[in-house]
């Protein structure tokens, strides 16, 4: 599968991921920003939206600092927010109090990628951290290492991420050929 | 370690090379074997004595003249405090043993304390002269002053430290030093993921621990000054805080219930010191003129990345310079020159208030815009933390981070109100000539309302 390459406007980028916020959050997510940034890594490396962020296999699964920086900055512009809430959970992301400007000038983008928002919102939505750790790993050992077959993409889950059992890693491993399966690019 | 014989002789050598001391103003003594003096005493890291650690602050805050020297001592004094504490045997949990379990074992416990030690002393290798201000548009493509720390961590002069008994592994101490986002290593080992948290991590990295209470001391600014003693004893290795009952295993650093308000002053000093120091406007207009004299100074217009040249590089060299051209020549590099050393600086004119902000997506782009149509793109320049910006590698926000708190791990901003509403600290103004600060705020109060109305995009990159 072709990686994306081609470089966003920085404008387009944080509108992309502003709708992706709204999205996942209408399909139910928790949305803190460890689930944003395992859905942000199939919307990249899956549907292949050209989002200017970098991903390594770091905390919990695949992980951007570049993407850890946009969020930063969002938040300082407004663009998004963060929702407290009753502890012992963390915060959760939403659409800041400037989020309709940025929809209003730049929706266009989002737009364009509608269908890529929205196949990895539907899928990825109802799912957790653990699950999507397990998923978003999944998609990188298949992206980046030589095995080929379920099981040695499970096999090789384990390997670098010891708390995956391999049972439930070869499940995840399934689970991310369907979706690549089903994702057909327009 | 492969046998006890090798073990009983890595202890012995330890003994006999002896431990050595020096006087430093935060951390009362730092303390240093003869292995690390070795590194301490390299043309590399002796270099750091002629990189501010502030870059240009000494101009607004005149006892900011620290510099990178001892900050890198203080760094690796504070990590060894750091691993000590949450590597204590009662303090690591079955899981925290399971997926890192070289910190349950006594030897290779010792192995990563020398390594994080070493990466900690080796962290800042990379700095470009007056640290962060050149960076950005001074480097070739694919170079910064991590991957500059990288190479020398790799480099002949400190390899023979590395092959010496109990050899260490350069790979890993310049993981450690500089992150695994910044090292060509796309999946890096537990240990390496968790240690690197101990001196770059985003809330309780060291690194920004003695930054702070340095820089605040050596500024003369209160504001940064904080019970680290009291943090440090409180952090844990903790698995993260759940999302509505799911949680991942991964551990991440965090305190116990105890060091909340420790952590409280340590994220309220951060928000403090960059309104205060770091985003200072003038200090930031300073860096601005810098980047513009050295494009100019700079065999075209680039910092050396072959390691000659770059050790040859210091402030030493740009402030002789500065001082030349300022006083020698009409020509630009003496006027860039100028706006330093003679205090020539822009002048900020704009900084947008919330009305603005509710009025359009980017008003200052919109402004800065204008005013380069109005007075010419050389009289104004455009100052904001974006995402791209390389002067700034950490979360504007206060970051949030697991608490212990009745023997379950839940989330900083979930039991602090504090953290909850610790704003974000940022910077985005724009600044004018000396010579046309009077007539630009003017024309700004009788523009303001048409240009922000104007459905601009701003999308003009600040400069």
């Amino acid at each position: 599968m072709e990686e994306a390459t081609a470089k966003m406007n920085p404008h387009e980028n944080a509108a992309i991921v502003v709708e992706l916020v709204r999205r996942l959050r209408d399909g139910g997510s928790w949305c803190g920003a460890t689930h944003l940034q395992k859905t942000a890594y199939f919307l990249k490396h899956l549907t292949q939206v050209p989002v200017d962020f970098d991903f390594i296999l770091y905390k919990h699964g695949p992980f951007s600092f570049d993407l850890r920086g946009e969020l930063s900055y969002l938040l300082a512009q407004g663009l998004l927010e963060r929702k407290l809430n009753e502890p012992p959970y963390g915060p959760s992301l939403r659409p800041g109090p400037r989020a309709h400007l940025l929809a209003a000038r730049h929706g266009a983008a989002a737009d364009r990628y509608k269908r890529e928002i929205e196949f990895v919102s539907e899928h990825l939505a109802d799912k957790g951290v653990v699950e999507l750790e397990k998923l978003g790993t999944a998609l990188w050992v298949t992206l980046n290492t030589s095995a080929t077959t379920a099981e040695e993409r499970a096999r090789e889950m384990v390997h670098r991420k010891p708390h995956i059992v391999y049972a439930e890693a070869l499940e995840a491993a399934r689970e991310v050929d369907r979706m690549r399966a089903e994702w057909t690019p327009a | 370690m492969r046998d006890v014989a090798e073990r009983d002789l890595f202890w012995e050598r330890g003994m006999r090379r002896g431990i050595y001391e020096v006087r430093d103003p935060i951390h009362t003594f730092v303390h240093f074997d003869a292995r690390e003096r070795d590194v301490i005493n390299s043309r590399a890291f002796q270099r750091l004595r002629h990189i501010h650690q502030l870059g240009m602050s000494h101009f607004v805050y005149p006892g900011a003249n620290h510099t990178r020297f001892e900050h890198a001592l203080g760094v690796m004094e504070l990590a060894a405090r750091v691993f000590e504490r949450i590597t204590r045997d009662d303090l690591l949990t079955d899981q925290v043993r399971d997926l890192v379990p070289e910190l349950a074992d006594q030897y290779q416990r010792e192995h990563w304390l020398r390594t994080l030690r070493m990466a900690a002393l080796c962290h800042d290798l990379g700095h470009l002269p007056f640290s962060h201000a050149a960076e950005t548009e001074l480097l070739p493509d694919g170079w910064n002053h991590e991957r500059l720390t990288v190479e020398l961590i790799h480099s002949d002069e400190l390899a023979h430290i590395w092959e010496d008994s109990p050899p260490l592994n350069p790979d890993e101490i310049a993981k450690l030093a500089v992150g695994p986002s910044q090292v060509n290593d796309s999946s890096p080992k537990n240990v390496e993921a968790v240690l690197s948290e101990v001196i770059t991590g985003e809330t309780f990295g060291v690194d920004r621990i003695d930054y702070l209470i340095r820089d605040s001391y050596h500024a003369g600014v209160a504001y940064g000054r904080f019970d680290h003693y009291r943090l440090i004893d409180t952090l844990q290795l903790l698995p993260p805080a759940p999302y509505h009952g799911d949680r991942s295993q991964e551990p991440a650093l965090g305190i116990e219930r105890g060091g909340i308000h420790s952590a409280e002053a340590l994220l309220l000093a951060r928000y403090f010191m960059f309104k205060q120091v770091y985003f200072h406007h003038v200090r930031r207009i300073y860096d601005i003129h810098l980047q513009d004299f050295m494009a100019l100074w700079l065999p075209e217009g680039r910092c050396p990345v072959d390691l000659d040249g770059f050790l040859a590089l210091t402030d030493n060299e740009v402030t002789a310079g500065l001082l030349d051209a300022a006083y020698s020549g009409g020509d630009e590099l003496g006027e860039h020159a100028r706006r330093i050393v003679c205090r020539r600086h822009f002048r900020r004119v704009y900084e947008p208030s919330r009305e603005d902000l509710e009025a359009t997506l980017d008003p200052t782009g919109e402004i800065y815009a204008a005013l380069r149509n109005r007075f010419g793109s050389e009289a104004v320049r455009h100052d904001r933390i974006t995402r791209a910006s390389e002067d700034i590698s950490e979360p504007l926000e206060a970051p949030e981070f697991p608490v212990l708190f009745d023997e379950q791990s839940v989330s900083s901003v979930g039991v602090s109100d504090v953290l909850a509403k610790v704003p974000e600290a940022t910077v985005d103004c724009i600044y004018v000539h000396p010579d046309l600060r009077e007539e630009a705020r003017e024309w700004l109060v009788t523009k303001k309302r048409d240009i922000l109305g104007g459905g601009g995009d701003g999308e003009d990159e600040p400069t």
